[in-house]
């Protein structure tokens, strides 16, 4: 009997009373096969056969798949033993073990040579892989060799080796994993009689051919068949190898459809394969920008909810993967969640933790005696008071083992670990396990993870021996995890509710009211089921093609993708919500995921604030097509014109996809984003917009168009210092040189260049690049050139971008490279909508980047140009000023700007008594005096004022920080630097000190906490922290805010580091402006941790990136609310920036030169650099440029000022320790006029 | 969800309740096999195996030198006979007190003589001190009665190393039923 129906009907009780009913009436139970998805489900089939049954039965054969196997071969041992040619001999294999199936593994592996495997994707995984689906496929010697050819693979006969290598060790060690087993299975069935004369099986469409192969042997010799299958379902294809059999054909009968109603979720199946977007009243679409504010969303709906009498088990929450960042926001429903196990390290547990660093202590292994897991032992596993453990604690830290100290618990403790010494690693476990921890309900998850424990111990000893256990298993144990075993089974919390990937949320059928999907723009929604080593689509056993082409894998992705989803809503009784996010926490774009299926109404509730423009604004406003060149001087409004531009093609109906804006950096990119958000907040999909960078991403990753490239699909791209790194290396004895190579490769790479000029310079280069394509990695500049590869050379894509950019708005196009250009003008060429943004005269990166000046000077100058020449940033004073600068330069024959002269917004300029103020002094300390006191009469008058101290170099910025923080004046730095944000510094500090709670580590805390402004008694803290002699956690230190903060700290030493980090961050920053960035910080521990073997070391690996100077983050910007304080930066940071009083002090000639007596700083690196682009500038051109680019440099100061601009220099300088004298700027003269 | 018990959860049922609870209801329990548990599963299998009627020489001969005389010796004694109905045969027994429940485990070995079935059970140390009042032997004896639907059943407690047997007829005097209900009775 076949049926057809989905997880909405009842049927598995419907089954299930079949059963009951064919025993009460005779049948032998023990005749009758059940085939169950899994063992939660085999739970629920036996619960509901139990109902049903009266008469006294035999054995209940229901079975998991991998449960049939492993039944086989207990019945059935002596079959196989029989058959393996050896001395060894035993009763009962070994079966199960995970652990110890994967040391099998990997030492076959390392016994085959592999070579030439790139390392990137873990070997292991791509074998383990392999090997599964070639198992649960069923295939044969044959099947596999004909893939081989299909796939062209290069690795295969090693793959081969390890395979056949790992099988025969297996049968020797009389050890098999799951896997192995249903091989054997294979092998048995075919050897014994059928007992089975009735089979049932449930979630047909979910069985693997190693499963559907068996039951079509047994076919003919089976009574009655009871089939329930989805024929949409099979979720489980791919990787999890789902064989979607078709029943009616193998059972020859048609199947009868179960009375239910999936409209609805077919529709969605149908939608989705189609790739079209889905839109029901039924689903919810919600997008933010920061992750953050998503999940911020999701808790205030799950509480409005539950508020509104939802039960807790009527609500689900579905994540690509669960980390512990989210972990830690859903944390804060205040309601027990149950996170339904994926993988997981065993050592994430504390407990299990303790034990391990206890087991290692005895056996005289390496462990490191720091405080916080000895701290644990003494706390939770023997239950000593929190002082006595302090004590405890920091005497076995000093003296690297457990001391002897008097108390009772602990000498105990002291005398077990003695007694045991001799004893097996599972003797030993198990005797700690039993005298130190107490059976009781609240221990129940700790004592499962230490059953867990014990078994991997267990079967190592069993069939590896004692010794072998205790050398290498409890080094191994560190990173064990418990992944994917389909034999466990969980005990779902019924009050609670649920959380997981998608795939287990179907697997255990978790039936709920309301469905949460989060990260729906997440790219690891949607899985590669394919890898160097394998390949899930052409490893099925029904495969027939010749060749697997990309179009394929897209079919079969989007195949896969509509199964899943349809499953998942199909558990739906109510709403489905999907979340995205722009942005994840590690500040990177989301691409991807399964957002881009749906769509809802996008109606929009509010209006767009109606922009009235300037008459200089205006023709902007009034664009309708073609180019369009907009000269905008500083403070006129750009940002605010150009979005207002975005809402209105948007709301003349313009699709948002068909606009692609590109700013200067992603911070900008962000805030047009949330801007546009503002604007319209049902809007889902938004405009492209993103920096180059970004757009050639995407333009690399989209449709897979990398595999034109030649590059794998899991490319890395690597930032500034990864380079350093790598060229460091290639450089060897010259490293210092690094730079200038850098520099060189990069003007090589955007210069388009072609042939060598220099041995030396190929030499590098090609090193370099043999390394990035050795390892997959691009680095910036490799971007924007395969980006604009993939659009020359290849016409589809062309089309594609070419069709798709209808509008483009660049943003501080007079920085925009050549490359950059080029990219626009191929995307332009269909509908030559171009607006160009920028200002000629703000253009200060030249000397920096290849960035093309003269390129957007005459787009400017040669289309239709827009000149927006009034600004309302400046007072008068400002920017006659900045207008005098510019006839100066003119003057003096210097090209550097164009000829805008900067007018005032009628009414709208700040106005100030004193405007520009210039002063020359004697003495350097004369300026620095009248600088402070300067300062200190504006933040008296208008304690709310804003006040910017712009340098020339990074270096002056921490001096004049100094300088300031010393009179006690409130400043700001800016930096992306890593080391120097607050929130990571902070965190830093406290998990440090968390990790070794030595004094030294507290008054670290206490430093960092005073210069993020967060506590003020650093020096009285230091004086008396160096003075105690107890512990620091026991010392009377009430009177510190940090000492009752370290503690609380310290008390929470369960929860896992980054849970912990997330903690300290939200308790000092959660009310500050920093705290956009504490996820972020968050996700930075979260990744170091990842890699790391422990919390210390991962605190260790924290310590070295924070004091490398050039490790930076692109933290999200905080939200200025510096009133009161003077911001300190260089004149390239403030750029886009607006201060009311404004300093730039230094003003001497060296400086600031303005003419051709510049110095190049180390000329022959210039030159050398120079050499290698196509046309090399001469050192007068380069002079020229450098003085242009600081007549702009200065532009740009002075024009960062509302109310006033302070320009002061001293006639003598201290440079290396010795008085100098250096004349003034020659514009300083022109201003005194 | 319907509630199974074995003989050994109700055993710990009628002796302690909290202990039970803790084991069976709530896995709070650390799993460790000894050396004494680790050869009477030996010699379960050994011969289950043997009266599948597989070849099992070849374990045989890997067996530790003590264990190959307990398991020479017992193949020699004439304990075990030629053949039987089933082995290791899993049974469920619905019952029904206050609430339904299922009594479930497994016999070694089941022989027909006549018009009687004979539970074997394998002891590797110690046949149980009253076997009669055992709890393994009420739960064994009336599964037995209920499953093959006579009466004429014994059960036969074999001691593998000691060479020894202890046979216990069904009682028809005996209300069997209410002595694990009553035990059953107590988890509540």
């Amino acid at each position: 009997m076949l049926y057809k129906g989905s997880v909405k009907s009842n049927k598995t009780k419907f089954l299930a009373q079949k059963y009951a009913e064919l025993i009460n009436s005779g049948v032998n139970s023990d005749n009758i096969l059940v085939l169950c998805q899994n063992s939660e489900k085999k739970k629920i089939f036996t619960d509901y056969a139990k109902e049903f049954l009266s008469a006294p039965c035999y054995g209940f054969k229901i079975f998991s798949f991998f449960g049939l196997a492993r039944y086989f071969i207990e019945e059935n041992w002596p079959i196989i033993e029989n058959s393996i040619k050896d001395e060894n001999a035993v009763v009962m294999p070994n079966l199960g073990g995970l652990e110890i199936s994967r040391y099998i593994f990997k030492n076959c592996i390392e016994n085959v040579k592999f070579k030439g495997y790139n390392s990137k994707n873990n070997l292991l995984h791509q074998m383990f892989r392999r090997y599964s689906l070639i198992c649960q496929n069923a295939l044969t010697q044959e099947d596999v060799e004909n893939r081989v050819k299909i796939l062209k693979e290069s690795f295969s006969n090693d793959a081969q080796a390890a395979i056949s290598l790992y099988r025969n060790k297996t049968l020797e060690l009389r050890s098999f994993d799951y896997l192995r087993q249903s091989e054997a299975f294979s092998f048995l069935y075919k050897k014994l009689k059928n007992n089975f004369k009735y089979v049932f099986v449930d979630d047909g469409d979910e069985l693997s051919p190693a499963a559907t192969e068996y039951l079509k042997y047994i076919k003919d010799d089976v009574k009655e068949f009871y089939v329930f299958y989805d024929d949409k379902g099979a979720s489980r294809e791919g990787y999890l190898a789902a064989a979607n059999e078709d029943f009616e054909k193998l059972l020859n009968e048609k199947a009868q459809k179960i009375d239910e109603d999936t409209t609805l979720e077919d529709r969605l199946f149908y939608s989705i394969k189609n790739e079209e977007k889905f839109e029901d009243e039924k689903i919810i679409l919600k997008d933010f920008i920061g992750r953050d504010a998503m999940i911020k969303d999701v808790i205030d709906k799950i509480n409005e909810l539950l508020k509104n009498g939802v039960k807790l088990s009527e609500i689900s929450i579905i994540m690509p993967e669960t980390d512990s960042i989210i972990k830690f926001y859903l944390s804060k429903i205040n309601k027990k969640i149950y996170y339904l196990t994926g993988s997981e390290k065993l050592s994430n547990n504390s407990l299990v933790n303790c034990f391990l660093m206890i087991l290692k202590s005895i056996n005289s292994l390496n462990v490191s005696f720091s405080s916080k897991p000895v701290r644990k032992i003494m706390s939770d596993v023997l239950k000593i008071d929190f002082k006595t453990s302090n004590t405890i604690c920091d005497l076995c830290v000093k003296n690297g083992s457990f001391v002897h100290y008097d108390n009772k618990k602990y000498l105990k403790f002291l005398s077990v670990l003695n007694d045991i010494k001799a004893e097996k690693l599972s003797n030993q476990l198990y005797i700690l396990c039993d005298k130190f921890i107490e059976l009781k309900e609240e221990n129940q998850k700790d004592i499962l993870k230490l059953n867990e424990l014990m078994k991997q111990i267990t079967d190592f000893e069993d069939v590896l021996g004692d010794d072998t256990a205790k050398k290498y298993l409890l080094e191994a144990l560190d990173y064990t995890i418990i992944s994917e075993n389909p034999i466990r089974s969980e005990e779902i919390d019924k009050d609670s509710i649920v959380a997981g990937t998608a795939q287990k949320i179907i697997d255990s059928e978790v039936k709920t009211k309301y469905q949460f999907l989060l990260d729906g723009s997440c790219e690891n929604w949607i899985k590669q089921d394919t890898g160097p080593l394998y390949n899930s689509w052409v490893f099925r056993k029904k495969w027939d093609k010749k060749d697997f082409t990309y179009e394929d894998n897209k079919a079969f992705m989007l195949d896969k993708t509509a199964r899943i989803l349809r499953k998942l809503f199909l558990l739906n009784e109510d709403k489905i919500y999907i979340y995205s996010s722009n942005y994840n926490f590690r500040g990177q774009e989301n691409t991807g995921g399964i957002s881009k299926f749906f769509k809802s109404e996008q109606k929009n509730t509010k209006k767009p604030k109606n922009i009235i423009p300037r008459d200089d604004q205006k023709p902007v406003l009034e664009y309708n097509g073609g180019k369009m060149g907009v000269n905008a001087v500083a403070g006129s409004g750009k940002t605010t014109i150009m979005l207002a531009l975005l809402v209105k093609l948007l709301n003349q109906g313009v699709e948002p996809q068909n606009i692609f804006v590109l700013t200067f950096m992603d911070s900008a990119a962000k805030n047009f984003k949330e801007k546009i958000k503002e604007n319209f907040p049902n809007l889902i999909e938004l405009p492209h917009i993103s920096t180059i960078h970004g757009l050639a991403l995407r333009i690399i990753k989209e449709n897979s168009n990398y595999r034109y490239l030649d590059l794998s699909e899991n490319f890395e791209i690597i930032d500034e210092v990864r380079t350093q790194n790598i060229m460091s290396e290639i450089l060897e004895g010259e490293s210092s040189r690094a730079k200038t190579y850098i520099k060189a490769i990069e003007n090589f790479k955007l210069e388009e260049g072609k042939t060598f000029k220099s041995l030396n310079f190929k030499r590098v280069y090609e090193a370099y690049q043999n390394y990035l394509k050795e390892n997959s990695l691009l680095d910036y500049n490799d971007l924007l050139i395969y980006a604009l590869k993939l659009l020359r050379e290849n016409k589809e894509i062309r089309e594609y971008y070419g069709k798709l950019a209808r509008y483009i708005l660049e943003d501080e196009a007079q920085d925009s490279n050549c490359i950059q250009q080029k990219i626009i003008e191929i995307l332009s060429k269909k509908w030559e909508n171009v607006v160009r943004v920028g200002d000629v005269n703000q253009s200060i990166m030249t000397t920096f980047s290849n960035s093309d000046v003269k390129g957007f000077k005459n787009f400017v100058e040669n289309s239709n140009y827009v000149n927006m020449n009034r600004s309302q940033r400046c007072s008068k004073g400002v920017y006659t000023l900045a207008n005098k600068l510019i006839k100066y330069a003119k003057n003096k024959n210097i090209d550097a700007f164009i000829d805008v002269e900067m007018l005032p917004v009628e009414g709208k300029n700040p106005k100030d008594d004193i405007e520009v103020k210039c002063e020359v002094f004697n003495e350097e300390n004369e300026e620095t005096k009248y600088i402070i006191s300067e300062i200190g009469k504006i933040f008296t008058k208008n304690p709310n004022s804003t006040a910017g101290l712009l340098l020339r170099t990074n270096y002056e910025v921490n001096v004049w920080a100094d300088i300031l923080n010393a009179h006690k004046i409130k400043t700001k730095v800016f930096s992306d630097n890593l080391g120097e944000n607050p929130v990571f510094k902070v965190v830093l500090a406290c998990l440090k000190f968390i990790e070794d709670t030595t004094n030294e580590n507290a008054v670290e805390c206490s430093k960092a906490l005073f210069e993020c402004g967060i506590y003020n008694d650093f020096c009285e803290f230091k004086e008396k922290v160096q003075k105690i002699k107890t512990p620091f956690l026991n010392s009377e230190l009430e009177d510190f805010p940090l000492w009752w903060d370290l503690r609380e700290f310290v008390s929470n030493s369960k929860k896992d580091i980054v849970e912990l980090s997330m903690m300290i961050g939200e308790y000092y920053f959660s009310n500050s402006p920093h705290n956009v960035n504490i996820s972020l910080v968050s996700g930075i521990v979260e990744d170091v941790n990842k890699k790391e073997k422990s919390s210390l070391g991962a605190v260790h690996k924290l310590e070295k990136m924070k004091n490398n100077k050039r490790e930076t983050k692109k933290f999200f910007d905080i939200e200025k609310n510096r009133k009161g304080t003077v911001e300190i930066m260089t004149i390239h940071k403030s750029k886009g920036d607006e201060f009311d009083y404004v300093f730039i002090p230094k003003m001497s000639k060296e400086n600031f030169p303005l003419d051709m007596n510049i110095k190049i700083k180390r000329e022959s690196d210039f030159i050398f650099t120079e050499n290698v682009k196509k046309i090399p500038k001469t050192l007068f051109d380069m002079k020229k440029e450098a003085a242009e680019e600081n007549y702009r440099l200065l532009y740009v100061g002075i024009t960062r000022a509302k109310k006033r601009i302070y320009l002061t220099t001293s006639k003598k300088y201290k440079i290396f320790h010795k008085m100098t004298e250096i004349a003034p700027c020659d514009f300083i003269s022109e201003v005194l006029k | 969800m319907i509630e199974s018990y074995s003989a050994s959860s109700l055993r710990l049922l009628q002796k302690d309740k909290e202990e039970f609870k803790k084991k069976y209801k709530m896995s709070l329990s650390f799993k460790h096999t000894n050396e004494f548990e680790k050869t009477g599963n030996v010699f379960h299998k050994l011969i289950f195996y043997y009266l599948k009627g597989f070849d099992v020489s070849k374990m045989v001969q890997k067996l530790s030198d003590d264990n190959k005389e307990v398991w020479e010796n017992f193949i020699q004694s004439g304990i075990l006979k030629e053949k039987y109905e089933s082995v290791e045969q899993t049974f469920w027994i619905k019952e029904k007190s206050d609430k339904d429940f299922f009594i479930n485990g497994r016999y070694d070995a089941i022989l027909k003589e006549d018009n009687s079935y004979i539970i074997y059970d394998w002891k590797s140390e110690n046949i149980p001190q009253n076997p009669e009042d055992d709890i393994q032997t009420v739960v064994y004896l009336y599964s037995a009665s209920k499953l093959f639907k006579t009466e004429n059943i014994k059960i036969r407690y074999v001691a593998l190393k000691k060479l020894e047997m202890r046979e216990v007829l069904f009682d028809k005097n005996k209300d069997y039923q209410k002595i694990i209900n009553d035990i059953v009775s107590n988890d509540d």
